[in-house]
């Protein structure tokens, strides 16, 4: 941990225009981009504001009708763009494989296609490497720069393009609007009245070592001192009400980064200007930072750039630098009535206030409770990161068309031949001891079930103070059709503002995690992962990486999530849900199987992938899914299992990787291997994780 | 009779009560989720520091305890009306003994070194908050917050803001009179089980003593009869639910009515539509705040339905009582409209409210 | 016949109250038979235990199966009471149109 993580460079496309230039001009007027939605059509709303790309402000899209240019992707891309060359990372000399792309979406393109927004930002910027995409709601962007800070830390990466992007569109109006969240004002956080305005746009940083920026001429912004994550566990929509889980996250962060409330100078809120969230989040502050909440100025740049979505964390953290290169801190429009219990300072002013920032913090909370908290800053505190942690695989559920059972998915290994299909009727009670009254829709149920029976299978049962160090990770390639499907169909019964707003709030990525979260009372870190094929594995190593080398969680429940279109599934599709129970920090499970190690590679890069995960141990066979005609020249040793396609078995690109996970520790646990190799990938990556029995003592 | 002054509390500022006519027990081990199960008719939903209000029932699906559940840490809590305490711990120990034999489960009294105190009204949450801490404000209705070694559970029988105190019993009283002081200056009374009782009539929430100061028992009701299925979990086998089963294939006969009359009816009178005897009168009471009474009344399915003003309630040497059914709560009870972010006990007389009595 | 009158109130609200809960069933995935849904039961806290988004659908359920609009806040406080409280607002209105 040298001279830390640098933010090297940012780009920023919104409400406030194209650039970083035109964002700081704007803070420094105090002029922010709300205005009168002219784009569609809003006349059945009470709500006729947004902070809308002035670019598309000549559109006049009809309803139902083609996008047109309004896209998640381009936006994405200028943002990408100008931030690799404010950093100047062509000049840099890194290899294109050893360049990341980690990007925040909340409806990647029109809920469609959620991977392909960051290997478009990874062509245009010719980065090789691996290209994770997070969908955690409103605080995808803030998680995609802490994942981004990891990967370089870590080694995984020599640089990465970190920021997220959204745009907003009618229908997504229309469910903010129905679930009442909206002003009918431009929203004033911590102010009256209390409601939110939508916006829209795109950010990134620029994430390397401060060295290497250094090196080659180039000043970093600030350092990415420290991140955390945590999940309320509370509801869809609202947030834990006392604050809790905003804490965790604030806590988390911050022991991360070895600082304590007393160093932090300003922090950048969420503050979306709702009820629920002002009043949650200055709980939150008030219950990590103690006094300190109500001593430093509190910005909502909100007030500025609307609710940005995927790009909200990104665009507030890159304002609040912006205006901290210049001594300020940005102002927190029309709070002239702080409303009671609000934070003492929301920076209620008309211009940015004068004020050193040396380390702020940028808060983000979400729809599903995942709360997400970074520390940045001109200097860190010397961390001393202690051993990592030995993981284990401590249990397995799988739910497939299949069935509730791992066995009949093992067997098939000496019969081809496809499991496909839905998955059929089961009763929930099997997997969750006591399960809720309502409905649940099909992805929580899988995931719920299968994380479930994970958590049996290990015998944990996560009770009292463990439940804020239990989390959830889901490897996530689709919107759940099921809750898309029904809210299109109330759109088209009901009319635009008689949108199904149950339904809505289930057609984020999140969505099921978080439900999941709150079945389970897991209060931990929660993430939903999208890489396309590999998602799942992706998951189940980013939980790995989180419980070895940090000390704020002990289970994360890893899984792979499908869910098969309401309508048009290919014949040999398949859904399910594969979750796996992994330790660190209680010693050897009784599952007996370790995680020896892992890797995260780009596209293509099975091989090297697999060779770094295996260190040089000879692994006796693969269970892989990295597409039809992968062929493992690179297994050390005489490899007697061979290699099993499991994504060959289960054509179901979120589950199969983790399927095959599952398939591999099974195999290990029944003897009949001692080390196997797991593989996955696609366009956005590749990964493996090495995993062998434990040695007996 | 209910005071005036108990009763203006509850509705308009906050009663405090003690509430020595709830058992409290506490379940541990492996085994005491299954108990429970049994014991309960609800499906047991519950994540920690929550709660949900459920029944146990006898064998013939006749409630035995109105009870109330929480999950804490590493226990399950109830907090159970209606039977004494040596009559609850021999149902739950018979029920365990006959279903769970040799299951690890604690079945702890916690009657003799806790009390039970209550806060109701309004303003309940002020009066709580300041004798016990802020983080009260916070917490959503059926779930618990601990402060130390008391815990302040959010329910209540009365339709306003209710809270639940559980201490060992030395707490409980410095609580207690805690409670009393900051009350003082909140316009909050003493109030007794009669007054709470009242509450509950008005607001619709099933209490055991309607069915034990009524010949209920003799009338054999069932959580079907109660309206109170929302309780039952279909698919469960806890103790009673074959016999709620058979009731519900035969079809229920009769329904639990809320009914308001402009003069005194009783417990046990019937009711009667022309000629007709169509029902009896289950429990009234008169109601301070509106002026007339409020009762329940086991009514013929036909006429076991709000809206009705055509019935009359005989009593012995008394002109016959004309009796209207009612949509309940009969009233609109403050608390709806009160947020405890905006509002507070001083500022009331600025507050705007609709008026507390539906006409 | 004052029982004529009331039988055929009884009938008219009987028919709204079987609409009404096949529409909370639906609006809130209910795993519950309609007639388990009993006439008095709380919608908010306890009953049915509905949370501010199931609040949301069904005021939008209301409108567009049972063409009853509540657009008063404190109209909408009252009307979600109970179930009963929603079948007396559906009645107030009139006649449903409609199946």
């Amino acid at each position: 941990m040298s001279a830390g993580v640098a933010i090297s460079g940012a780009g920023a496309v919104s409400a406030l225009g194209d650039g970083c230039a035109a964002l700081a001009a704007a803070l420094a007027a105090g002029r922010d981009g709300i205005r009168e939605i002219r784009r569609f059509k809003v006349d059945e709303f009470a709500t006729r504001v947004a902070a809308l790309y002035p670019g598309w402000d000549d559109l006049r899209l009809e309803p139902g009708g083609p996008p047109g240019p309004v896209s998640a992707i381009a936006l994405a891309v200028a943002a990408a763009r100008e931030a690799w060359e404010d950093a100047k990372l062509g000049s840099a000399g890194y290899r294109p494989r050893r360049v990341a792309v980690v990007l925040g979406t909340c409806f990647g393109e029109h809920f469609e296609r959620f991977s392909e927004l960051a290997g478009a930002v990874a062509a245009a910027v010719g980065a090789r490497g691996p290209c994770i995409t997070v969908s955690t709601a409103c605080s995808s962007s803030t998680s995609a720069i802490g994942i981004a800070r990891d990967l370089v830390e870590r080694g995984t990466a020599d640089a990465a393009l970190a920021g997220g992007a959204d745009v907003l569109t009618r229908e997504v109006f229309a469910g903010f609007h129905a679930l009442g969240a909206l002003s009918v004002q431009k929203c004033a956080p911590f102010g009256e009245p209390p409601g939110t305005t939508l916006g829209e746009g795109a950010g990134f940083v620029a994430v390397e070592l401060a060295s290497a920026a250094r090196a080659r001429g180039v000043a970093p912004l600030a350092l990415v001192l420290g991140h955390g994550l945590s999940c309320d566990a509370f509801h869809d929509t609202a947030p834990d009400p006392s604050g809790a889980g905003v804490a965790r996250a604030i806590r988390a962060a911050l022991e991360d980064a070895g600082l304590g409330p007393d160093e932090v100078d300003h922090v950048s809120a969420h503050g979306t200007g709702t009820e629920s969230n002002d009043r949650a989040e200055s709980r939150g502050l008030r219950a990590a930072l103690g006094e300190r909440a109500d001593a430093i100025p509190v910005s909502a740049t909100k007030s500025f750039l609307g609710h940005a979505q995927g790009a909200a964390g990104v665009l507030e953290l890159i304002s609040a630098l912006l205006c901290a290169r210049e001594g300020t801190v940005p102002p927190t429009l029309r709070c002239e009535r702080r409303r009671p219990g609000a934070v003492a300072d929301p920076v209620s002013a008309a211009r940015p206030r004068a004020h050193a920032v040396e380390r702020l913090l940028k808060v983000s909370a979400a729809f599903g409770g995942a709360n997400s908290a970074l520390v940045i800053g001109r200097s860190g505190a010397p961390r001393a990161s202690g051993p990592r942690r030995e993981v284990y695989a401590a249990g397995l559920g799988s739910v497939s068309p299949a069935g509730l059972e791992i066995d009949p998915l093992l067997r098939a290994r000496s019969t081809p031949g496809r499991i496909a299909g839905r998955v059929g009727d089961f009763d929930l009670a099997r997997a969750i001891r006591t399960a809720p009254p309502r409905d649940l829709d099909p992805s929580t149920r899988f995931l719920a079930a299968a994380a479930g029976l994970a958590l049996a299978d290990a015998g944990i049962s996560v009770r009292g103070a463990a439940r804020d160090r239990a989390g959830l990770f889901t490897g996530i390639s689709r919107v759940p059709s099921a809750s898309t499907t029904e809210t299109i169909r109330s759109i088209e019964r009901r009319g635009i503002t008689g949108i199904a707003v149950g339904p809505f709030c289930g057609i984020i990525l999140n969505a099921p995690a978080g439900r999941c979260a709150k079945l389970f009372a897991l209060r931990g870190p929660l993430l939903a992962l999208s890489a396309g094929r590999g998602s799942g594995l992706l998951s189940i190593i980013w939980a790995a990486e989180h419980l070895a080398f940090r000390r704020d969680a002990d289970l994360i429940v890893a899984a792979g999530l499908d869910e098969l279109p309401v309508e048009g599934a290919r014949p040999d599709q398949a859904e399910g849900a594969a979750a796996i129970a992994l330790t660190a920090g209680g010693g050897p499970t009784r599952s007996g199987v370790r995680l020896e190690g892992w890797a995260i590679a780009g596209p293509g890069e099975l091989e090297a992938a697999a060779a770094e995960a295996l260190d040089g141990r000879p692994s006796e066979g693969a269970f892989t899914d990295g597409g039809p005609g992968l062929s493992l020249q690179a297994l050390a040793g005489p490899a007697p299992m061979g290699t099993w396609d499991v994504g060959g078995l289960l054509d179901a690109e979120s589950t199969a990787s983790a399927v095959a996970f599952v398939l591999a520790v099974a195999a290990i646990r029944r003897g009949l291997a001692r080390r196997l190799l797991v593989l996955a990938g696609g366009n956005s990556l590749s990964c493996a994780v090495a995993i062998a029995a434990q040695e007996r003592t | 009779m209910v005071p005036d002054a108990q009763a203006r509390a509850l509705r308009h500022s906050a009663g405090l009560s003690r509430l020595d006519h709830v058992r409290p027990l506490r379940l541990r081990g492996d085994g005491a989720l299954d108990l429970l199960d049994a014991l309960t008719s609800s499906r047991l939903f519950i994540r920690e520091n929550e709660m949900l209000q459920t029944l146990f029932l006898d064998q013939e699906a006749r409630p035995f305890a109105d009870v109330l559940v929480a999950q804490e840490e590493d226990a399950w809590l109830v907090l159970a009306e209606g039977p004494t305490r040596e009559a609850l711990l021999a149902h739950a120990r018979r029920v365990k003994d006959e279903r769970f034999p040799g299951a690890a489960v604690e079945i702890e009294d916690l009657a003799p070194g806790h009390a039970l105190l209550g806060v109701d009204g309004p303003y309940a949450w002020e009066v709580a908050a300041a004798a016990l801490g802020p983080d009260l404000l916070g917490a959503p209705y059926l779930s618990f917050v601990r402060f130390g070694d008391a815990s302040c559970l959010r329910a209540g029988k009365t339709g306003e803001y209710g809270y639940v105190v559980l201490a060992p019993r030395p707490r409980a009283e410095e609580i207690w009179t805690r409670l009393l002081e900051v009350g003082a200056a909140q316009g909050a009374e003493q109030v007794g089980l009669e007054a709470l009782d009242l509450c509950a009539l008005e607001n619709w929430h099933f209490s055991m003593r309607v069915l034990e100061g009524s010949p209920g028992r003799a009338l054999d009701l069932t959580p079907l009869e109660l309206q109170l299925q929302w309780r039952v979990e279909s698919q469960k086998e806890f103790v009673g639910a074959e016999a709620l089963r058979a009731r519900r294939a035969a079809g229920a006969k009769a329904r639990v009515t809320c009914f308001t009359a402009g003069a005194e009816v009783q417990a046990g009178q019937p009711v009667e539509l022309g000629p007709a005897r169509v029902g009896t009168v289950l429990a009234a009471a008169f109601s301070p705040l509106r002026r007339d009474w409020v009762g329940w009344a086991l009514l013929d399915l036909h006429v076991a339905w709000p809206g009705i003003s055509a019935m009359t309630v005989a009593g012995a040497g008394v002109p016959p009582v004309a009796i209207a059914t009612r949509t309940p709560p009969v009233l609109n009870n403050r608390s709806l409209h009160i947020d405890p972010h905006r509002h507070s006990y001083q500022t009331r007389d600025r507050d705007e409210f609709p008026p507390l009595v539906v006409t | 016949m004052i029982e004529a009158e009331i039988a055929g109130y009884v009938e008219r609200r009987k028919q709204v109250l079987d609409r009404v809960r096949r529409m909370l069933q639906v609006s809130l995935g209910l795993v519950r038979e309609l007639d388990e849904i009993d006439p008095d039961t709380s919608l908010f806290g306890t009953g049915l235990g509905i949370d501010s988004i199931d609040a949301v659908e069904i005021l939008i359920a209301l409108d567009n199966e049972l063409q009853v609009r509540i657009e008063d806040p404190l109209d909408r406080k009252l009307s979600l009471r109970s179930v009963n409280a929603l079948v007396d607002r559906v009645l107030a209105e009139g006649a449903p149109r409609g199946p």
